[in-house]
């Protein structure tokens, strides 16, 4: 509504007024002097007040749009939240759960650093992958690996591991960083997914021997607790989350040197965790690439090393130098 | 909102009442008005117009963004109010 229309009573009022005056109806000159300056008065409080009226609608207006403006850029900014979701949960997929975590929730930061941490680090290596695959063809072989692979991490997630990678059919995981339930807890965890794996592994022997394998699947294990460097390594534009130090490369050769569906652990991590498993004691191990003979003592608990084994089997042998779960 | 703009109204009230026929500035530089604000300004442009029509030289000069026509036009209605002392309506570059 046009501001004459609201304001047409007063401007009825200012012109009767108007008319007042020039009518030369005031006979006192004092009194037409005083009324003229009153109406000057009302007219100037008219003209304030339209004012204020027509500033308030500008200001409602500019209010509005800015509100507009505000919910297109809330739209916009919720479907790229949506878009960099849907990718992260895609990325995720590359990533540990635990990495993924401690990224997103700003726990650990995204550039080239690394500390020095006591894991238990976890390899495990199918026996004899190749030649017990060699005749399947290409997609049941991707189907079984998979299929394997899934099983495996879906076990080692539930024990709180932080997969490390997969190296065809090997499997890299370490326990205590970057969460750790404390080393004693972070080795037995380790021991038991490597347990539940072996357990896991016997129920799927028949689906895979029906997908076309032409023998069984076995697992060959090897567990170690020690100091590590844990965190990103690479290049800025490419960096891998992993551990190195040479305890890895020590429980490499622990599982190398398992026997098969076996579990060896070195002698810290049997420390942790003896009162839980039954073991048997082993011979020892050299480990040929480590070049400090000191750090692969110190490691390997100087002269034991141990084989673990299933529980359930309730084997519990007695022989000098090796130690049975 | 009074006791915002008591101070300024204290000092400009202090301030002419010196200046007798004297020759004085006063800038209006705003981005955003709301009513309370444009009442006060209403204000302070009365007593410039009374030290004004008081004998003093009084320049009153709206500075706007080249871009904000709300400035604009609201200058432009204050200026219609003064006689006695001289307004400018000024553009403000960049």
């Amino acid at each position: 509504m046009p501001s004459h229309d609201l304001f047409g009573a007063e401007e009825q009022t200012l012109a009767s007024a108007q008319e007042l005056i020039e009518s030369g109806r005031f006979a006192d000159l004092a009194d037409g002097k005083l009324y003229a300056a009153l109406v000057k008065d009302y007219q100037k409080l008219l003209r304030a007040t339209r004012r204020l009226m027509r500033l308030s609608d500008r200001n409602e207006e500019q209010l509005n749009a800015l509100t507009q403006e505000q919910r297109r850029a809330n739209e916009i900014i919720a479907e790229k939240n949506k878009e960099l979701e849907s990718l992260s949960k895609k990325l995720s997929k590359y990533l540990s759960p635990q990495i993924y975590q401690s990224i997103f929730t700003g726990a650990q930061n995204v550039e080239i650093t690394s500390n020095r941490k006591k894991l238990t680090i976890f390899f495990s290596d199918v026996v004899n992958f190749t030649e017990t695959t060699d005749k399947m063809e290409s997609e049941d072989l991707t189907n079984l690996l998979n299929r394997y692979l899934t099983e495996m991490t879906n076990i080692a997630l539930e024990h709180g591991a932080t997969i490390d990678k997969y190296i065809g059919d090997a499997i890299m995981v370490f326990f205590g960083d970057p969460e750790s339930r404390g080393v004693k807890e972070d080795a037995r965890c380790c021991v038991r997914m490597a347990i539940a794996m072996l357990k896991r592994l016997r129920e799927l022997q028949t689906e895979w021997l029906e997908l076309g394998a032409e023998q069984p699947f076995h697992l060959r294990i090897g567990i170690n607790t020690g100091y590590v460097t844990v965190g990103n390594f690479g290049s800025n534009d490419r960096m891998d989350y992993t551990i190195i130090g040479s305890c890895v490369n020590a429980t490499a050769r622990l599982e190398f040197h398992a026997e098969t569906d076996g579990i060896l652990i070195g002698h810290e991590t049997y420390a942790l965790v003896k009162d839980e498993v039954n073991t048997e004691e082993h011979e020892p191990i050299k480990v040929k690439a480590l070049p400090n003979p000191c750090a692969v003592t110190r490691c390997w608990g100087c002269t034991t090393t141990w084989l673990a084994r299933d529980p359930s089997s309730a084997r519990s042998r007695t022989a000098s130098s090796c130690y049975w779960i | 909102m009074t006791e915002f703009y008591r101070p300024v109204f204290t000092a400009l009230d202090e301030y002419l009442g010196a200046l007798g026929q004297g020759s004085c500035r006063f800038d209006f530089e705003l981005i955003y008005l709301n009513s309370s604000s444009a009442k006060a300004v209403m204000m302070l442009m009365d007593k410039l117009e009374a030290a004004a029509a008081g004998g003093a030289t009084v320049d009153i000069y709206w500075l706007y963004d080249k871009e904000d026509d709300t400035m604009q036009e609201l200058g432009e209605e204050f200026g219609e109010d003064l006689e006695a002392a001289k307004f400018h309506l000024e553009k403000m570059a960049g």
